[in-house]
């Protein structure tokens, strides 16, 4: 998720505002063909102007509702568009259908509105602020593919009532209009719920399908760590920090309760999903970090990043060669190893790996002991980077660091 | 030779303190406990110790409850954040109102005594991962607004030395790295402090949550 923040902000912009376009062509299509048929051939032109604006105006205060939730985390996220959606609704209704003075559209209004704020406010329940790449049409599939039926219930029900009201008020509007026949009343109402309904499900498929990771990436935040026994996952931390803390001989357990606690960690983060999160410089480091630690009972590998990029043929070489320097330290100077990446502006990625222990000269390594020299320092050299290993009695560390972009 | 600090221990789990309790016995002098919010502001007035270790997640307000009430009859004193949560939003919200430092609960025995004795020592008490958390907030990565505009920018030399806390380095050893006196890292890193106390905590704090700038 930080490698779409941080690397290709444009491009994630460009496919999220993509994904309303369908939305706008099947809407338009949808309501100028019904209104059409309602109204007859002869005001078809005015029509489609009307409706065009109508949906113009729908993304508006759609794309006015996600940075409403970028904003304003989880409450009214959505309100404002979808306001805007009914009362621009009502309005134009009754400019295009003509012969209706406002007043009597004050009612279905109101309604039109009490939908909307429904809808809305689900959409913002499930619009986290780390989803803020995310329509609230995604947000919204991705709180109803959770695994959860319950979940998928508690989003649903609220959205469906309020999108109820929505076509109530569009029904007191149409029976306003001089259809006297029920039929025709009938088939307004149908064509506005496909208006609202049919192209948001398309959508939401279409995007769940195309960016499957990222939506089900963002799915776990969704179960809110506050809402699923937070005090429970709060004392198993607590539990963990305790053994963690008085294990200073016994290192399986500290091992046990790294693992129990990265486990818990991830889970918490919504990071436990096979693929998510993946292929980013922090993410591979913390992966290597974890499994140095798997490998050396009571190893405590930290990683602090400062930014992020997606991993590339240099950075992934740049990992392995981190991990051997990990692998390093925790097996000749052990127990706690730091690990810090920085991703500086000006494209050079620079990791250190450091430890306490009683450190090494290079100088002194036998020349049959490759790990270092192959390992480390050969790797970096063969992306175009370079290794600098700076030993004292206080410690080690090794320094890594490669331009982002090198020719192989 | 100074007499041990004078410690309140602030955490709803009796488990926890009991386990910290022991640990320290030796390095601190406990005066105090709590495991809820009242209990935990009277015990405080009542104690005045020089370092609260405070638990940032409790029922009732939480650590951030205590904290603000305290230092609104006691502006001068000084509390630890000590905790498992490493959202960004509890981070800053903990520094913006007013600890001097904050801990990892898996911090070991020895480095929990000595920043209980450099927060005594008025010295804030930034953990890697905290400083590293700094150096993403005002990387110039954040969206404009993210960080109040007439809030300072970090100076090079902060950034300096907030990277080589992030490396893990200790202050003094930070210290001879950049060919400074100890002295000048504390000023550094006070500074840093401050400013991150003025900085926009809502904006900040939601930039970072989006980012996932927690590590793990």
């Amino acid at each position: 998720m930080t490698a779409h923040n941080t690397a290709e902000p444009v491009a994630v912009r460009a496919t999220h505002r993509l994904a309303y376009l369908p939305l706008a062509a099947g809407a338009t299509a949808v309501a100028t063909l019904g209104i059409a048929i309602l109204m007859g051939p002869s005001r078809i032109t005015p029509l489609v102007v009307g409706v065009l604006g109508l949906a113009a105006l729908g993304l508006l205060g759609a794309e006015l509702a996600r940075r409403m939730a970028r904003l304003r985390a989880e409450v009214g996220a959505g309100v404002v568009g979808l306001v805007a959606l009914g009362l621009v609704n009502v309005a134009l209704l009754a400019w295009l259908l003509g012969g209706l003075s406002l007043g009597p559209l004050i009612v279905p209004a109101a309604l039109m509105v009490a939908g909307g704020v429904l809808v809305g406010l689900t959409l913002g329940r499930v619009t986290q602020p780390r989803d803020e790449n995310l329509t609230p049409w995604q947000a919204m599939a991705a709180g109803t593919t959770g695994r959860d039926a319950d979940q998928a219930l508690r989003v649903l029900g609220p959205a469906l009532a309020g999108l109820a009201l929505i076509v109530l008020a569009s029904a007191l509007v149409l029976r306003r209009l001089a259809f006297a026949q029920p039929l025709t009343v009938l088939a307004g109402l149908v064509l506005m719920g496909l208006v609202t309904v049919v192209p948001a499900a398309l959508v939401t498929l279409w995007v769940v399908r195309r960016r499957a990771p990222h939506t089900q990436a963002s799915a776990p935040v969704a179960r809110g760590p506050q809402e699923v026994a937070a005090h429970l996952h709060d004392s198993v931390l607590q539990t963990l920090a305790l053994i963690q803390r008085r294990a200073d001989d016994p290192a399986a357990v500290t091992q046990l309760a790294r693992r129990q606690e990265h486990d818990l960690r991830d889970w918490l983060a919504g990071r436990d999903r096979p693929g998510a999160d993946a292929g980013t410089l922090a993410a591979a480091l913390k992966r290597a970090a974890r499994e140095v630690e798997e490998a050396h009972a009571g190893a405590a590998v930290d990683v602090v990043t400062v930014g992020d990029v997606p991993l590339t043929e240099a950075l992934v070489v740049t990992v392995e060669a981190a991990r051997e320097a990990m692998l390093n330290a925790a097996r000749h100077a052990g127990p706690r190893v730091r690990v810090y990446a920085e991703c500086e502006d000006e494209g050079v990625v620079t990791v250190f790996v450091r430890d306490t222990g009683p450190g090494f000269r290079l100088d002194d390594v036998p020349p049959e002991r490759r790990g270092v020299r192959d390992a480390i320092v050969g790797r970096m050299d063969g992306v175009g980077g370079e290794a600098v290993i700076d030993s004292t009695e206080a410690g080690t560390e090794v320094m890594l660091r490669v331009p982002k972009r090198t020719t192989p | 030779m100074t007499p041990l600090p004078r410690v309140v221990l602030v955490d709803d789990h009796a488990l926890f303190r009991a386990g910290v309790r022991a640990e320290l016995d030796g390095l601190v002098d406990v005066v105090g406990e709590a495991g809820d919010v009242p209990t935990a502001i009277q015990t405080v007035l009542d104690a005045a110790p020089d370092v609260v270790l405070l638990d940032v997640h409790m029922p009732g307000g939480g650590g951030l409850e205590v904290l603000e009430q305290v230092l609104a009859r006691r502006p001068a004193q000084c509390f630890l954040a000590l905790t498992v949560s490493d959202a960004p939003e509890d981070v800053i919200a903990i520094i913006r109102a007013g600890a001097r430092g904050y801990v990892e609960k898996s911090i070991s025995t020895a480095d929990l005594a000595a920043a209980v004795v450099a927060v005594r020592g008025g010295e804030p008490v930034f953990s890697p991962r905290l400083a590293g958390f700094v150096l993403n907030a005002f990387s110039g990565r954040a969206p404009v607004g993210a960080v109040d505009p007439e809030v300072e920018q970090l100076t090079p030399r902060e950034r300096d030395v907030l990277r080589l806390i992030a490396r893990g380095y200790a202050y003094k050893q930070a210290a001879l790295q950049l060919q400074i006196s100890p002295r000048t890292v504390e000023t550094h890193v006070s500074s840093v402090l401050r400013k991150l106390q003025l900085s926009s905590r809502h904006e900040l704090a939601h930039w970072a949550a989006r980012r996932g700038l927690a590590g793990d």
